[in-house]
């Protein structure tokens, strides 16, 4: 009786728990519109939220979208399979017909409604991105108008990305950072990265040409990562060191452009600095590596130097590291030494030069620690005049100095201001040897 | 329900066993009554010591006794016999080396005249003293000891159970050439009067573990004892679960290795296979050839077989979890993937899985019942119809044919098929479990199992023994690898063997 009694209340386990028959409980994995990348833009006082979904292995289909409600629709790219037919099988949900160009073939769209949703599903892998765009006064909102444009359940649970557009970003993350923690299907391992001199929709629209965006993204944070460039953050952090640190530098992405004109590709270039959950400030690729050195982020590097003859020498950084030592009495912190050490090896000579020949290296050294210094020396500025300690450098001298810098308090400007900062680069160049005579090595 | 059944037994009387079975005196004319309407049944006088010699009788039943060596060994002995003066004379001659047999008894009951002639023995009945001789034929036909069928091994020995309780006792007893094995005898069904031998080494096995098997032996009081599956449900500690609590093996020498780890063993006449107990889980996943194997290909194959058995028991139930509720724990690129392939399917997820899981039941159980040729036939007709048409036809998803043939070819992985089966059972419940509420009823279902599990016992010990029961050195050591045979000095602890070392110490 005993046996059969827990036999039976170990089955009502599984339908009394509340849980059975909830709406959206169980869904099947087809019924699922993946979304991977969201943008976020920020214009006449709404958010602009555009979002790039896949549904194949190999790329991307595509689907129109459009906003329905708030006045204004702004369809997007409405082709499909890279042909040339304009989407124009949607309802029309009003206001004016948004023209957003297509990646692939230049197609107008004449405002529809999201038509493309199951027309598409499944077509080769050619097809550009799916993308859906909405507008509204929150992100909320935004995002759930774009659930009418499918019939399937947009799921957020493989958000890879969020984009966000500099507009927004100079607005404030304040609300998505919101949004994002109150949707349960939003990971903190999503990356953040944000436009320069674009919109999120630019990047979605056209950045990723007919190759995966994320796939894309992906590609640049390796090479980035290669290059000491931007570290992609992902939103966990972002959240974490915007509350211990108060500030934050993630990727920036934007457009190439050749004679002026969008090449539509991208590229990093470089970070964008956020305090208090607004962008402060852009670094350049340099000031991005020299920030990186500063955070000990960054390790290897590839560097053009001229050699004293005029000849270009590619060098490749194997190593970086950085001390933080801050110097004083007993109270007070007189100055703080910055010691960078760079190790490198010769990746290229241009014309013959001979890297065995020590007057060479010695005056390469010299130049490599010299562009070190200078990195580090404008991030430092930069980091002064944006307010924000995106490097953790304070932090870290708290570490060693614990009594002589407060917790809190003075801001980061002024602990630069008060205190003299020496950087100290030491360049040693290892691993060389002449291509034209192997036995004469370093 | 249990109301119903047990109204019904009220109806039926039972039937205690008679003791004696035949009353009477042990004469030739009854005899002759019990053996009536029986073709093969053989009884005519026969005179002691010649024609001048003493008038008994001779029986037996053909086919359990050879006639010719009956006529060499017996008749031949009763002609050469001097003539006795009377049948006292004539019965002490031919019990003390008279007749030219291996075993002679003297029987002074009907009962024991029946056992001894459908035990295959010739009787010898002496009306006037009411009693008989029993005389062992040792030369019944029997199948040849041959190769095992089920468990193959490159390395080890070749010969195997046959239906013949002796032969068997004998291979065991040239693996293990001590007197310390002990055999009893147990005869098991009213009807049949199955023999069954309770085996054993001395101050090896625990006695409580022997002592439990005779009694659950003796216990079984039934008509017939032939199946396999009717040993292990009358000598399991709970007949209702699923687990098999007893190992049974077809090759002597496991047996022995087993009899020498100190379990008890139980051999059946009829059965080509012999019964080991304490049967648990870890034991179940050993294969015949571990211990021929280096011991790190060994360990390899038994953490292997473990990884099989969860992969076997999940992977249906995990995907349907998955794919209905937790698609966020999916690689992107890889939900991509399953995405595209399940693109446009009719069914949900849950319902290919359960319908091909059953599909594959069946196919497995129509090759197994068919004729060898014929199933071949069937496995191949059912894989290109499951497992190609189905797909190109668009009614089930590549991926999920992924899913129900990994789990299938790793529930094979497992040695013991009788544990197979029953984690067949058990993924197809937990498969349903997962369609209704994802992986919470999954983990529900497997800690419903280990529940289940953790409870069982076989003879007294744990049946995750060691798993549960012994330290971290022994369950590594017993259960999770094959340790090199040298250092395996010491006999399981579970066991409560008396003798725990089983050699030298290594130093």
């Amino acid at each position: 009786m005993k046996k059969t009694a827990l036999i039976f209340l170990s089955c009502a386990l599984f339908v009394l728990t509340g849980c059975y028959g909830a709406p959206g409980l169980s869904r099947e994995i087809d019924d699922l519109e993946l979304i991977l990348i969201m943008g976020v833009d920020y214009a006449e006082e709404e958010y602009e939220i555009t979002l790039a979904g896949g549904q194949s292995s190999s790329g991307y289909t595509e689907q129109g979208g459009s906003k329905t409600g708030g006045g204004e629709s702004s369809g997007s790219s409405g082709n499909s399979g890279g042909s040339s037919g304009d989407s124009s099988g949607g309802a029309e949900s009003g206001g004016k017909g948004g023209s957003g160009n297509s990646s692939g073939s230049g197609g107008e769209n004449s405002g529809g409604n999201q038509s493309g949703g199951s027309a598409s599903s499944g077509s080769s892998s050619a097809a550009p991105p799916v993308l859906l765009s909405a507008r509204g006064k929150t992100i909320s909102a935004a995002v759930a108008k774009m659930q009418a444009y499918t019939e399937k359940h947009m799921f957020y649970g493989h958000l890879e990305q969020v984009i966000i557009g500099q507009s927004a970003a100079e607005h404030g993350v304040e609300d998505l950072l919101d949004y994002m923690r109150r949707d349960p299907e939003m990971r903190p391992s999503t990356k953040i990265y944000v436009t320069r001199d674009c919109t999120a929709r630019d990047i979605m629209e056209k950045g990723g040409g007919h190759s995966a965006l994320p796939n894309l993204l992906a590609a640049l944070e390796d090479a980035g990562r290669q290059l000491s460039l931007a570290p992609a953050v992902p939103l966990g952090r972002f959240e974490g060191d915007m509350v211990s640190f108060g500030a934050v530098s993630v990727p920036a992405l934007k457009l190439t452009e050749i004679d002026g004109k969008s090449a539509g590709a991208l590229e990093i270039c470089g970070s964008a600095v956020f305090r208090e959950n607004k962008l402060a400030g852009y670094l350049s690729q340099d000031e991005t590596r020299g920030a990186n050195i500063l955070s000990r982020v960054a390790r290897t590097d590839m560097v053009e130097l001229d050699t004293p003859e005029g000849q270009a020498v590619a060098l490749r950084i194997t190593e970086t590291d950085l001390t933080l030592r801050p110097v004083g009495g007993e109270d007070e912190i007189e100055c703080i030494n910055i010691n960078v050490y760079v190790e490198a090896e010769v990746a290229g000579a241009n014309g013959g030069t001979d890297v065995t020949d020590e007057r060479v290296l010695e005056a390469l050294e010299i130049a490599l620690a010299d562009k070190e210094r200078e990195r580090v020396a404008d991030a430092l500025t930069l980091s002064e005049i944006y307010d924000a300690d995106f490097a953790r450098i304070y932090p870290r001298l708290r570490i060693k100095a614990p009594r002589k810098l407060p917790e809190k308090g003075e801001s980061w400007q002024d602990f630069l201001h008060s205190n003299t900062i020496n950087i100290n680069v030491e360049a040693v160049i290892r691993r060389v040897y002449n291509t034209k005579n192997p036995g004469g090595t370093r | 329900m249990a109301g119903i059944f047990q109204k019904r037994a009220k109806n039926v009387p039972y039937h205690p066993p008679k003791d004696p079975r035949y009353p009477g005196e042990l004469t030739s004319e009854n005899i002759r009554r019990i053996f009536e309407n029986m073709e093969d049944f053989t009884l005519r006088p026969v005179m002691a010591g010649g024609r001048d010699g003493v008038k008994i009788f001779f029986c037996f039943v053909d086919g359990l006794v050879s006639g010719r060596d009956a006529g060499d060994l017996i008749l031949r002995a009763l002609r050469e016999c001097p003539p006795p003066a009377e049948e006292q004379a004539a019965l002490e001659h031919l019990l003390h080396g008279g007749a030219f047999t291996a075993e002679t008894k003297r029987v002074d009951s009907l009962d024991g005249a029946a056992d001894a002639l459908t035990q295959g023995c010739c009787l010898l009945i002496f009306d006037g003293l009411k009693a008989a001789l029993s005389l062992q034929q040792k030369g019944m036909d029997k199948r040849a000891v041959s190769e095992p069928s089920v468990e193959n091994v490159v390395k080890g020995a070749k010969d195997s159970f046959i239906e013949d309780i002796r032969t068997n006792t004998a291979l065991v007893r040239k693996k293990l050439r001590t007197p310390q094995l002990k055999a009893v005898s147990v005869t098991v069904g009213r009807k049949s009067r199955t023999k069954a031998d309770v085996l054993w080494v001395e101050g090896v096995a625990d006695v409580r573990i022997v002592d439990a098997m005779k009694a659950r032996a003796a216990s079984i009081d039934i008509d017939g004892f032939l199946a396999t599956a009717a040993v292990e449900e009358y000598i399991s500690d709970n007949p209702a679960s699923m687990l098999p609590q007893l190992i049974y093996t077809e090759r002597p020498a496991r047996f022995a290795s087993h009899l020498l780890e100190g379990r008890v063993g139980l051999l059946i006449d009829g059965l080509p296979l012999g019964y080991i107990a304490p049967g648990t889980l870890p034991q179940h996943m050993r294969a015949p050839e571990d211990k021929a194997n280096n011991y790190v290909v060994a360990s390899f194959l038994v953490l292997l077989r473990y990884v099989c058995l969860l992969i076997s028991l999940l992977a249906p139930a995990v995907y349907i979890a998955i794919s209905s509720f937790h698609q966020e724990m999916l690689p992107t690129n890889l939900l991509l993937s399953v995405m595209q392939s399940k693109e446009r399917l009719p069914f949900s997820t849950a319902a290919e899985i359960i319908a091909m899981l059953i599909a594959f039941e069946m196919l497995q159980e129509a090759g197994l019942r068919m004729p060898r040729n014929i199933g071949q036939t069937v496995s191949i007709i059912g894989a290109l119809i499951v497992g190609e048409s189905a797909v190109s036809a668009g009614f089930i998803s590549p991926a999920v044919v992924i899913v129900v043939a990994l789990a299938g070819i790793t529930g094979f992985v497992i040695p013991n098929q009788d544990l197979a089966s029953a984690l067949r059972v058990w993924r197809l419940g937990l498969a349903f479990a997962g369609a209704v509420l994802g992986l919470y009823a999954v983990a529900m279902g497997l800690a419903l199992l280990i529940f289940i599990m953790a409870g069982a016992e076989s003879f007294g010990v744990p049946y995750l023994a060691p798993l549960v029961s012994s330290p971290l050195s022994d369950t590594v050591k017993f259960a999770l690898t094959q340790p090199p045979l040298y250092r395996s000095t010491l006999r399981e602890e579970d066991l409560n063997t008396p003798d725990r070392r089983n050699q030298k110490e290594r130093k």
